[in-house]
């Protein structure tokens, strides 16, 4: 079960319409990403914060757990940007080793904060999408976008099958950890590999099902997907 | 050693609730201004028109492709989201593309990929919505296409299969991070050095965790892969491409 899928079902506007919070949502990024502005960015977090954890009901704990989720990929990327290398010192803060100096510059320190909360706000308005409209809704919304039909039809299909894999994969894993299968790196590679062989297989043996299935029921070559 | 074990796939709920370092593989939610955004989605544009035509395509010569392109892309997104194991200690994940364009060719995965991108922003909260279109080009693009011309070219010659498989997996999955390295470098030059220097920046960070974790996924892939064909070889499964 995955924590955001299961929020998206159960919270306040699981049922409100899905396509004025797409639009909200896509109005909030398209701000974010254009307008360079940190207060801005901040009064946007603050707003889709707001929404997620008051309105739709979302807990603070879990909300907050969930943003942290990236903040490695922030952090790291974040450094990357702020640090730079030069031979001359233009620096505001720099350490000198060997010939070069390594520290921070106004442009990048400037740059970096302003990344940093528009990171943020992004994430506040795609998190509201994603925790508070389940996946029928969205299909609504891509239907009315006019997204090509086999695309839509495959979203409901992956969305479907990912949810059978990821509990067999997690009981396959559970039974090989019962068998030490992860007791030493090179143990952990294979049993990753059979793990992962016996979930193709599986992929393959649903698919003979799945056909004969679709048969029975008189199956075309079509899903309906809600037309 | 003891904490290996630990590093082995792990209950996703953990993953989930747990900040792990190295998402290096996607750029995140935001990162990019819009006008890198849209620069990149356009630019991945053509190729998912290309394979959005091969996959109706074969959709109309085989009704059932369907189902089994749903349930590859489901594999796919559970590849992507389980840890694996990993050298640095930090968990990390595999692109999966790697196996995924061996099977069914690079086209079809750059279809799978963006939509397993499109969950993977919301289910996981990895990768994102603005940032989609360059993780489609990096993930869906290029790393499918280096994996199987990789695999094409090398499966003529009598190298061995596993390290055929090995490279190709490997050198696509190095080659997702060097276009995210150099996605990133583009939008953020470096104020002393340059767009040079920014490169080299994101380059050696990422290394850290992606070199290993490309050695991990070529070695998963080949394992898979060997595995695979001795099913084949007792006529358990029928797969065309391998």
């Amino acid at each position: 079960m995955l924590i955001i899928d299961k929020y998206a079902y159960s919270n306040r506007l699981a049922d409100s319409d899905p396509f004025l919070k797409f639009i909200v949502v896509v109005i909030a990024l398209a701000i974010t990403t254009t307008i360079r502005s940190i207060y801005i960015n901040i009064m946007i977090f603050a707003m889709m914060s707001f929404m997620t954890t008051k309105v739709a009901g979302i807990p603070l704990d879990k909300y907050f757990r969930i943003l942290s989720i990236p903040m490695g990929f922030l952090l790291i990327s974040t450094i990357t940007i702020l640090v730079s290398v030069s031979k001359i010192d233009i620096f505001v803060y720099s350490i000198n080793m060997f010939d070069y100096y390594i520290g921070i510059t106004i442009s990048s320190m400037e740059e970096s904060i302003y990344i940093v909360t528009r990171v943020v706000a992004s994430m506040g308005a795609a998190f509201f999408l994603g925790l508070t409209t389940p996946l029928n809704n969205l299909v609504k919304v891509f239907r009315k976008l006019h997204l090509p039909k086999s695309i839509i039809e495959l979203i409901v299909l992956i969305y479907r099958s990912i949810f059978i894999f990821l509990e067999e994969a997690q009981e396959i894993h559970t039974g090989q950890e019962l068998k030490f299968g992860y007791s030493n790196f090179k143990n952990s590679l294979r049993s990753t590999g059979l793990l992962l062989r016996s979930l193709f297989l599986r992929v393959l043996l649903r698919y003979k099902e799945m056909v004969i299935i679709l048969e029975c029921k008189l199956y075309d070559g079509e899903f309906k997907t809600g037309d | 050693m003891k904490n290996i074990k630990y590093l082995g796939l792990s209950v996703f709920l953990l993953l989930l609730s747990t900040p792990s370092i190295s998402h290096g593989m996607h750029i995140m939610e935001g990162f990019l201004p819009a006008k890198w955004a849209i620069f990149w989605a356009v630019l991945a544009l053509p190729f998912l028109i290309l394979g959005l035509k091969n996959i109706n395509k074969l959709f109309k010569e085989d009704v059932n492709a369907k189902v089994l392109l749903g349930l590859a892309g489901g594999f796919v997104f559970v590849l992507s989201a389980l840890k694996i194991p990993s050298v640095t200690g930090s968990c990390s994940h595999p692109t999966g593309v790697g196996l995924g364009a061996i099977l069914f060719g690079p086209t079809v995965m750059t279809v799978i990929g963006t939509i397993v991108l499109l969950f993977q922003a919301l289910l996981l909260a990895h990768g994102g919505l603005t940032t989609l279109g360059a993780n489609i080009f990096s993930m869906g693009i290029v790393g499918p296409i280096i994996s199987y011309g990789i695999f094409k070219g090398l499966k003529k010659t009598n190298m061995n299969r596993t390290y055929v498989t090995f490279l190709a997996a490997a050198l696509g999955n190095l080659a997702t991070y060097c276009i995210t390295a150099t996605q990133l470098a583009i939008a953020f030059p470096d104020p002393a050095s340059g767009l040079v220097g920014s490169l080299m920046k994101f380059l050696t960070v990422f290394a850290v965790t992606q070199i290993p974790l490309a050695i991990v996924e070529g070695l998963l892939t080949a394992i898979v892969y060997n595995l695979l064909i001795e099913y084949k070889e007792k006529g358990v499964i029928s797969i065309e491409n391998i």
